[in-house]
């Protein structure tokens, strides 16, 4: 039966690459800050939440810190059918990607830099709460996706001299997926398939400051390969089908990208800095999206399903900016391109992805020396895309636009 | 502090004005271009009629290509009216009535009847549901079977028939008198809910050849009327719809209405109802319509239609022998015997057995009282359940000769043309829509229904979507298709 074969799709990839701008199911989102600023932040030493951009960027921030804070990420996509005409749009739950960072250092008396200095990175690099209409007309590719994950990263970073540190972090990630979508058979067949998933990485970064009014930074981070160690496939079907589907436990792999992200700050003026980010992303490690039934009770029944995703490297550019109005209050804004990894052949409605044009601003706010507030605002245009899907043939127009709302409280001692 | 609340507000204020701004794609209006829509009428067979599961019932119509057409016309022709001779929606629904005469009834020569008797069984079978069996090797699985012991015939032969008993009568002796004109006595007849209900745009008539459709009383009150020296037999099929039984014929009917755009699909029975029973005549067709008769019947089919609608599509039509009743039997056909008007030989690559045989005597080697296997030398197949490949080759010439017909007609008259065969073909092939699969594999495809010739809901929209195609780009119309995730295919028992 071939049924099986247009199940589902979903990404393999559930840890984080942290350098993966936001992209496809990447949320791009590390502390407002940097959010308010286009992303940007590799070659800036701006807050605690720098490190998970750069890990060697926290040699450069005075002191000690720690960073909390979460967003509000509200996401609506438009898809038309060429074929049928139906227009169909999402009603995605709120997405909540959230942050902490927190870096201590041994206080050197010699410098106002600590040699030695550590921090804690903990993100939710990637997410995704898609949900289409139980019968609309993509109801056999999906119906819902949800995808939650968590990276912990122990980071350490060293001056090398006044102007020149390196970092590094281990990155441990945890994630869960969760899929539906319809199966032909019925008009009430489903499948639903859930995962849990951990994998290991590592990422690494230089930060220099040649000059005081410049900063450069260079992060990387490795491939990951995580395994699901925990996957159920529950297919809902007529009884008299039962036999041909697996049930019980199913698994599935996935690599995620590396990427090499280059900064650099440029203090303009006491009061303005421009911050700017080139990242390369190499999501081509993604050819298919495979997973494997484990239970399976009749000889016919599908023991796996491939969805060819071909995603292909790609470069991201964010640019941002601050201004301190006063000694209290600083406001910034940005302006970033994110290429999309996903071929105009290979959408699928679970990541409807596109070229992204993103438009954010922010303030901070000192309400004490060492207690400040950051609030930021990100809209995106997932610009409008023309798609035909070579496994599902869909063929249709997407458009996307997203909206994310953080605040951050920080904490220096 | 008030200047950072103010600023606060002016942000959250900013922030929900945008969260607002949701993607807006709009869907494109569905225009006309040139047609003229004003009247459609559809001409075919059973085809037409949304026949499926070796039946005609009401969802079954609902679901015909050329309903689906007519919805989707209706977003550029809103007053557009397309009527089908829906049986009840509560009616289990019929096959096509099974007449068993025995002795059998020599039709070309009525006089030689005269002194006879006969003995006439009538019986309506239902449609085919999937179903939980167990066959002959003890293995319980799905397969098609009536959805319950018999049909309703009544939609074919009115309120008096016995569902149950079906009809029998013994006619005869025939007599002169009974040869010179009336009815085979008693025989129940239908109806027509023309005047009730009528004029119908879908004129698709289960059973209807080419050679059919221009035939005056092809609709006749009666199965069978015997006049002068001609037995004819009527199609109830049309019988229960025609405006005037004694007269109409399916083009004359569809000429009432004047139409201004038509599409027709005829020509699969011309073939089919013969090689259905394995070419050997009988109840079915005993010839395959000959070239030359095929063509003048559909000449003057397309110039009587032309005489009113401009605009049309034809189809042509598929290689039959591509269906799963021709196909899902035959691939190892090599190990039986099948007796061919008395010479019996072991049947060959590109012999077919046909979906007809009965299932359970080829997979367990039923036997005869003698202990002969089923498909043995001392038991062989009777050809009715075999095409040979010569067969099938003259089935294939026949195709290729209607079609070739038929495109030069549409070309000459400016008409759309429609591909059907090559439709057909790629769904054996298989295909995908929005991420449904859709095969031409028996039963699991969800293309063909249970019968192994006639499409499935989602099959015949799949038809319609297709000739949306190519009617828009004739007539430069934009037409959408319909959402065929929405139709289901075959039904599997929960």
């Amino acid at each position: 039966m071939k049924i099986m074969k247009k199940l589902l799709f979903l990404l393999l990839i559930i840890i984080s690459p942290r350098l993966a701008k936001a992209q496809a199911f990447a949320t791009g989102y590390v502390g407002d800050k940097q959010n308010a600023m286009g992303g940007a932040g590799t070659g800036v030493a701006i807050d605690a939440a720098s490190m998970s951009l750069n890990p060697a960027s926290i040699s450069f921030l005075q002191g000690n810190s720690v960073s909390l804070g979460g967003a509000v990420a509200v996401t609506n996509t438009a898809y038309l059918d060429a074929n049928n005409n139906s227009l169909s749009k999402t009603s995605n739950p709120v997405g909540t990607p959230f942050h902490l960072q927190a870096v201590y250092g041994i206080k050197d008396s010699a410098s106002a830099l600590s040699k030695l200095k550590f921090g804690l990175g903990v993100t939710t690099p990637y997410g995704g709460n898609i949900k289409w209409d139980s019968d609309w007309t993509g109801k056999n590719a999906i119906v819902a996706k949800n995808l939650a994950s968590i990276a912990i990263a122990p980071t350490a970073s060293y001056l090398i001299t006044d102007k020149l540190s390196f970092g590094a972090s281990f990155v441990y990630s945890m994630s869960t997926l969760h899929v539906e979508n319809a199966i032909s058979v019925s008009s009430d067949a489903k499948a639903v398939l859930d995962f849990t998933q951990r994998g290991f990485g590592f990422g690494a970064g230089v930060y220099y400051k040649p000059i005081p009014k410049l900063s450069i930074g260079l992060g990387y981070v490795s491939q990951v390969n995580s395994k699901s160690y925990k996957g159920t496939a529950k297919f809902t079907v007529p009884s008299s089908l039962t036999a041909q589907f697996p049930t019980g436990n199913a698994t599935f792999n996935s690599s995620v990208p590396q990427g090499i992200s280059l900064g650099a700050g440029y203090e303009v003026t006491d009061k303005l800095l421009v911050a700017l980010d080139v990242t390369y992303s190499m999501w081509s490690c993604f050819k298919t999206t495979t997973f494997t039934y484990k239970d399976t009770t009749a000889s016919s029944a599908v023991k796996s399903t491939n969805i060819p995703t071909n995603y292909k490297d790609v470069f991201s550019v964010n640019l941002g900016a601050q201004y301190k109005v006063t000694d209290q209050l600083v406001a910034r804004a940005g302006v970033s391109y994110n290429q999309t990894p996903v071929p105009s052949n290979y959408v699928y409605p679970d990541v409807p992805d596109a070229d992204r044009l993103n438009l954010s601003a922010g303030v901070s706010y000192n309400i004490t020396k060492a207690f400040s507030v950051d609030v930021s605002y990100k809209f995106t245009d997932i610009m409008k895309k023309k798609s035909t899907n070579v496994s599902t043939n869909m063929t249709g127009t997407y458009q996307t636009y997203a909206h994310m709302t953080g605040l951050t409280l920080n904490y220096n001692f | 502090m008030k200047n950072l609340i103010n600023n606060v507000l002016l942000v959250a204020a900013f922030v929900i004005l945008l969260a607002s701004c949701k993607p807006e794609l709009s869907i494109p209006t569905a225009t006309k271009g040139s047609l003229n829509l004003t009247s459609y009428v559809a001409i075919g067979n059973s085809l037409t009629s949304g026949f499926q599961d070796n039946g005609l019932f009401y969802e079954g119509q609902h679901s015909s290509y050329v309903n689906v057409l007519a919805t989707q016309f209706k977003l550029v022709q809103p007053d557009l009216v397309f009527n089908t001779p829906y049986v009840s929606a509560t009616s289990v629904g019929c096959s096509g009535p099974s007449l068993n005469i025995t002795p059998p009834l020599n039709a070309s020569n009525p006089a030689a009847l005269l002194g006879k008797t006969f003995t006439l069984t009538l019986t309506v079978p239902a449609p085919l549901s999937l179903q939980t069996q167990t066959d002959c090797k003890n293995v319980t699985g799905l397969a098609p079977a009536p959805k319950q012991a018999y049909g309703d015939g009544q939609i074919l032969f009115g309120p008096s028939f016995d569902n149950e008993h079906g009809y029998t009568a013994v006619i005869g002796p025939i007599t002169i008198a009974s040869l010179g004109g009336g009815l085979i006595p008693n025989i129940p007849t239908a109806p027509s809910i023309y005047s009730a209900s009528g004029p119908f745009q879908n004129m698709g008539v289960p059973g209807a050849r080419c050679i059919d459709i221009n035939k005056k009383a092809y609709g006749g009150p009666s199965l069978i009327t015997l006049s002068g020296t001609t037995a004819t037999q009527h199609n109830p099929f049309f019988s229960r719809f025609a405006k005037d039984q004694n007269n109409s014929s399916i083009l004359s009917d569809a000429m009432v209405m004047q139409p201004s755009f038509f599409t027709l699909f005829i020509g699969n029975n011309d073939v089919l109802l013969w090689a259905l029973g394995g070419g050997v005549g009988g109840a079915t067709a005993s010839t395959i319509t000959p070239v030359p008769e095929f063509t003048d019947s559909i000449r003057n089919i397309v110039k009587t239609l032309t005489t009113t609608a401009k605009q049309g599509v034809i189809l042509n039509i598929p290689q039959i022998t591509g269906a799963a009743y021709f196909t899902f039997h035959s691939p190892d056909v090599t190990k039986y015997i099948v007796d061919e008007n008395g010479a019996t030989r072991l049947m060959t690559t590109g012999d077919m057995m046909l979906l007809s045989v009965p299932n359970d005597s080829l997979e367990c080697g039923l036997k005869d009282s003698a202990g002969n296997a089923f498909g043995s030398a001392a038991y062989p197949i009777p050809k009715k359940y075999t095409l040979t490949s010569a067969q099938v080759a003259q089935v294939t010439a026949a195709i290729n000769a209607y079609n070739a017909e038929m495109q030069t007609l549409a070309s000459d008259n400016d008409l759309a043309f429609f591909d059907m065969n090559a439709f057909a073909q790629a769904n054996q092939n298989g295909t995908t829509y929005n991420g449904m699969s859709m095969t031409g594999t028996f039963v699991t495809g969800g293309i063909y229904s249970l019968d192994g010739l006639h499409l499935t809901a989602r099959g015949y929209a799949a038809l319609a979507n297709e000739l949306i195609v190519v009617i828009n780009a004739k007539y430069g119309s934009t037409i959408p298709g319909v959402d065929l995730t929405k139709l289901g295919g075959v039904t599997f028992p929960q």
